[in-house]
């Protein structure tokens, strides 16, 4: 009888000890963990992340969303731009479809030649990087650029913004340009997050620029890139200087100039002015 | 509130493990008993007084998970048993837009109470690793997840 009690007696300790050891590996672990009631739940998740792999631009809001509520944050801080001009459409005397932030490579770095004593450039909306190159060549001239995807249409089609670096000059060595890209494909990225820097060696002077504008993925044409506030676009307007001119007109502040129906993003026709 | 309740919930099973007096006078050897939880269904068979093995489906909208369960009883003479085990499952799913397969491999630990002889309340908490395929991508995606799971069972004997 009382062997019997002592044998139970070893068994509740033994018991205690295990579970106190699982337990203190337990409660570590699930601290800020989520727990899913039911194994179906958590398949539930994994299959919407399955969903957003196959189409990660599924949550992106529609394009018209874009005309009332614009962004505050430009693609560069308004103080780097030595000079730029809107999108041309092709009804301006010297179309040009893509708007353009010019830097004076001369006057960067500033500090140390680490990137980020680089002019920044920032996400304007929340969206997807639908697709960049580190490296893009052509002959033997290379450049970076990237594609945010940010906004969809009724029909399906997903529209992104381009931003190229540019004039396309060699890289000084293999891969130089990769250290000024901070996003990777796929990725999300929001508005205000630092995208890249931007560089071009010295010798494109002040030639160095960001040339963008809208697309929507898999279709052709251009579209200018009207999404920002007035007080952004008022901003850019100001450091213009001699680019923001067509021909002999003067540009008022826009995102886009004297646009053909099929460039204007929102759909609402051809019009001389979009901002 | 689920972490909370789970940990009253494993303080119950923990406290009432060592101390619950022996009700049912039977272990779990030999013994048939169907389950439903949420969601799922089960029949479980005890192998021995320590070992048991389960059939499971969990049915939701558009998935379904079928696969076995392996237990470990630490007491099966009490009231409330402690047990870990170990769980497999394959895995289908058409949902609006995808359809594909995968499977779940799922470690737990987790008590059994004996409400009366024939019916329990059960529990268990556990990591699931679960991999799922795309059919028409071929897109996979994998990864562990906390898992809780809560049932009653039915013994026939």
């Amino acid at each position: 009888m009382l062997k019997r009690k002592d044998t139970m007696k070893n068994k509740k300790i033994g018991l205690l000890i295990t579970f106190s050891i699982i337990v203190s590996l337990l409660v570590p672990s699930l601290r800020g963990a989520v727990i899913h009631f039911g194994v179906i739940r958590a398949i539930e998740e994994k299959i919407d992340k399955l969903r957003e792999k196959k189409d990660p631009y599924r949550n992106l809001p529609d394009i018209s969303t874009f005309r009332s509520q614009k962004s505050d944050r430009f693609i560069a801080d308004i103080g780097d731009i030595a000079r730029g001009h809107p999108y041309k459409g092709r009804r301006a005397n010297l179309p040009h479809q893509g708007a353009h932030i010019h830097f004076d490579s001369t006057q960067w770095p500033k500090g140390g030649g680490d990137p980020d004593n680089y002019p920044a450039i920032y996400a304007c909306v929340d969206g997807v990087v639908s697709k960049l190159d580190y490296s893009f060549r052509y002959g033997d001239k290379n450049q970076y650029y990237i594609d945010i995807a940010f906004a969809r249409d009724s029909a399906g089609s997903v529209y992104y913004l381009h931003h190229s670096i540019e004039p396309m000059i060699a890289e000084p060595s293999e891969n130089f340009y990769r250290q000024f890209v901070l996003v990777s494909l796929g990725q999300e990225v929001r508005k205000g997050d630092v995208m890249a820097y931007m560089y071009t060696p010295l010798v494109a002077g002040s030639a160095c620029h960001i040339c963008f504008h809208i697309k929507r993925i898999d279709k052709e044409g251009f579209m200018a890139p009207a999404l920002f506030t007035l007080p952004v676009v008022q901003g850019y307007h100001d450091r213009w200087s001699g680019d923001g001119f067509d021909g002999a007109d003067d540009i008022p502040p826009c995102m886009g100039y004297k646009l053909e129906a099929d460039e204007n993003p929102f759909g609402t026709g051809a019009v001389d002015i979009l901002w | 509130m689920l972490k909370k309740f789970l940990l009253v919930i494993i303080t119950v099973f923990l406290v009432g493990s060592l101390t619950a007096p022996i009700v049912t006078g039977d272990n779990l050897d030999n013994r048939i008993g169907i389950g439903l939880g949420n969601p799922y269904i089960s029949i479980k068979y005890g192998l021995s007084s320590k070992f048991s093995i389960e059939g499971r489906g969990a049915f939701g909208s558009g998935i379904f998970v079928g696969g076995a369960r392996l237990y470990y009883n630490f007491n099966p003479e009490y009231r409330a048993v402690i047990f870990v085990g170990g769980e497999g499952d394959y895995v289908s799913f058409n949902v609006d837009d995808m359809e594909g397969f995968g499977f779940v491999a799922y470690g737990f630990l987790g008590g059994e109470y004996f409400i009366t002889k024939r019916l329990t309340f059960n529990l268990d908490i556990g990591q699931a690793y679960i991999f799922l395929k795309e059919n028409e991508s071929a897109l996979d995606e994998e990864g562990l997840e906390w898992v809780f799971n809560l049932g009653i069972n039915y013994y026939f004997k």
